[in-house]
């Protein structure tokens, strides 16, 4: 008989992964602590419930800068890795969680749902993003998927009285699952082949001439094919208005920032070190062979290059018909996909600099965006349409001008975050000769402009038609604003540091095994 | 050619497609359950006996029971079973799933071996005992994350379902 003795280093573990070990715990903590609190009444019980989670957030992200950046054994088990691409796409979507968990403690009570679960499965759709990104094992990679997605979808369907809510969070569902049915045959095609799910050992195992065969190129699509749902890019985006216009709006900031991070961050893992040469840049004789993965190239690009433009196209184009502005930016939030897999498409190192810029440069500004619009809606459903904005900007002039600022830096427009983040992409997509591709995405963000600055128009130029009121302010959510308003000028204007910081970050892509 | 194959592969996809094309819950069920036994058909035929008694007791005994149930208690089967029995799709249907049936009760008398593909198998391969080393060793961090993910679920799950208010 085999004896069971477990060859498991904690500390190593801890090392590793240690933002999903807290998180996890921490959960699980939460969970008795609001059982805890039960003599309270909802109020206070949120306010504790939703620190706590802002104070783990922080700690997390205190770990991850300060422990996981520059571990130098970044392998645990063959399974999680901590290497600095991980790191950085984890650093942005825990951020991501702990701007939506400030401005949650006053969305939650404006409309008047201050529950415990809400925080708890915010923390865990942290932990298993954090999961999906750092495992470099195709099977961890479907099983944090799952948990990422189901937390995700409860939350969508959080507001319980709503059936626009209800609606999207089982679209989300049922089309999420199809998804990640896609992937997962994927994976088993792929480990039919290889016999191996560790995205290094498959590197090695196609590197030797498998990589032509049919069945490969099929699990390989079937793969992309998973990601590209998450990523909402067009034409696997149909979910996507529907969820993001249902689900409460700080939820909605959240799936648009962190998912999306989370979706991109594995996409170009495995992309990247399973079906490209880039293995062979870390100098390992071992990992030589995989240069021939260039060979692959020719299959994805073209893919990648069509999708891009049609995500572009189609985000931009039918964000302009849109009334609603949660739908308006549901839309603008696929177009803001195809502008990042220009990233992916260059396939170089400024490319996945972009990238890693812009998930972080977008996180701030529309988790910024969903936080003032939560505010002027009151209550969810109250006040969502372009024209209850007329004439906000003289009314409410704080929340006019940042709702300004956080559209002018996502149709791009400088001295913001947005334009440094999308001068970046571009920049690695015409360095790498998509010379047509490029222009067309500029011309798209043209289009972009119109519908993100008319809702500026309708702000200032407008007179009201229909008493708005907007929600109470709740101090957190104040808090959230100024990071994210002070962080969309600060990138906009001194973007060198994060850009170096990212590139440090793309660069750990080829030192994983 | 691998007729073992063929036979229980065909068998699970034309089950599949009944199982989604047919407008009744009841015949959907039963769809389901015969794709259940075709995939524990073909898991023996891959040497994964252990799989293959999951995939009989948990799915086609708990799962499609619990599905069962929930039917019965929404459909009042008075009216209907009178046409059930008289339809001619569902005889035909019955004819197939009963030869099937004999099929694999031929096959179980003759013996396992012959259904097995053999092609260099590690030894003790499909052993339960080696599937367990596996679990706690090797995968021991997936084992572990799955327990994360039913735990959302449950999470998930109970707050969607209980009542308003609580």
């Amino acid at each position: 008989m085999n004896e069971i003795n477990l060859s498991f280093d904690f500390y190593h573990l801890w090392e590793v992964c240690g933002g999903q070990l807290i998180l996890i715990v921490a959960g699980l903590l939460l969970m008795i602590i609001d059982m805890l609190l039960l003599d309270k009444d909802a109020e206070t019980r949120g306010k504790y419930i939703g620190w706590l989670t802002v104070f783990i957030f922080v700690a997390t992200l205190g770990h991850m800068v300060y422990r996981q950046w520059d571990i130098h054994d970044i392998v645990f088990m063959g399974v999680f890795s901590a290497d600095k691409f991980s790191v950085f796409i984890s650093i942005v979507m825990v951020f991501s969680g702990f701007l939506a968990a400030l401005m949650s403690m006053g969305y939650l009570r404006n409309n008047a749902l201050m529950k415990g679960e809400y925080y708890i499965l915010l923390i865990y759709a942290v932990a298993g993003a954090i999961g999906l990104v750092q495992s470099v094992d195709l099977l961890m990679m479907f099983i944090t998927l799952e948990v990422m997605s189901l937390a995700v979808y409860a939350l969508a369907a959080f507001i319980k009285e709503s059936p626009f809510s209800q609606e999207g969070a089982l679209k989300y569902f049922l089309l999420g699952s199809f998804g990640s049915a896609f992937f997962l045959f994927g994976v088993a095609l792929i480990y039919g082949l290889t016999g191996s799910v560790n995205i290094t050992s498959i590197a090695l195992a196609i590197s030797g001439g498998l990589y032509q065969s049919l069945p490969l190129l099929v699990g390989f699509a079937m793969i992309l094919v998973g990601f590209f749902f998450k990523m909402a890019m067009v034409p696997f985006h149909m979910w996507t208005p529907d969820v993001y216009e249902g689900a409460p709006s700080v939820v909605t900031g959240f799936m648009a920032t962190a998912v999306k991070a989370a979706a991109f961050g594995v996409c170009i893992k495995v992309l990247y070190v399973s079906f490209g040469p880039i293995l062979a840049n870390s100098g390992q004789p071992d990992f030589a062979s995989t240069v021939s993965l260039s060979a692959l190239a020719p299959y994805w690009k073209p893919v990648v290059w069509w999708l891009a433009l049609l995500s572009m196209f189609f985000g931009n184009l039918i964000a302009v018909s849109q009334t609603n502005i949660k739908r308006m930016l549901a839309y603008s939030s696929i177009a803001h996909a195809g502008y990042m897999s220009l990233g992916i498409l260059a396939a170089n190192g400024d490319g996945r600099m972009g990238v890693l810029f812009y998930l972080f440069a977008y996180t701030l500004m529309n988790i910024g965006a969903f936080g003032v619009v939560y505010i002027i809606d009151g209550k969810e459903r109250t006040a969502q349409n372009l024209e209850d904005y007329r004439g906000l900007g003289y009314k409410y002039p704080a929340l006019g001008f940042l709702m300004g600022l956080f559209l002018v830096a996502m149709a791009g427009l400088p001295p913001t975050a947005g334009f440094v983040a999308k001068f970046y992409v571009f920049y690695a997509a015409i360095k790498e000769g998509y010379f047509l591709l490029a222009a067309l995405g500029i011309l798209t963000s043209v289009i972009g402009a119109y519908y993100y600055l008319r809702v500026i128009y309708m702000m200032y130029m407008k007179e009201e038609i229909k008493e708005v009121v907007r929600g109470p302010v709740a101090a957190p959510t104040v808090i959230a604003l100024v990071i994210t308003a002070l962080g969309v000028l600060y990138l906009g204007i001194l973007p060198e540091k994060l850009a170096n910081i990212a590139n440090v970050a793309q660069q750990g892509l080829s030192v994983i095994f | 050619m691998d007729y073992y194959f063929l036979l229980f592969a065909i068998m699970a996809v034309g089950a599949g497609i009944f199982t989604i094309t047919v407008r009744d819950a009841l015949p959907s069920a039963l769809g389901l359950l015969t794709v259940f036994i075709a995939l524990a058909a073909l898991y023996l035929h891959l040497n994964a006996p252990l799989i293959a008694i999951f995939q009989v007791s948990i799915y086609a005994g708990a799962i499609l029971v619990l599905v069962v149930f929930v039917i019965m208690l929404l459909i009042t089967p008075d009216e209907e079973l009178e046409s059930r029995q008289k339809n001619i799709s569902y005889r035909t249907l019955g004819a197939i799933l009963g030869v099937y049936l004999s099929v694999l009760l031929v096959i179980g008398i003759k013996g396992i071996d012959q259904i097995i593909v053999q092609k260099g198998l590690p030894d003790g391969f499909g052993h339960p005992s080696l599937i367990g080393t596996l679990f706690f060793k090797k995968y021991i961090l997936h084992f572990e994350m799955a327990s994360v993910l039913l735990l959302v679920a449950l999470i998930a799950a109970i707050y969607l379902a209980k009542k308003k208010n609580i």
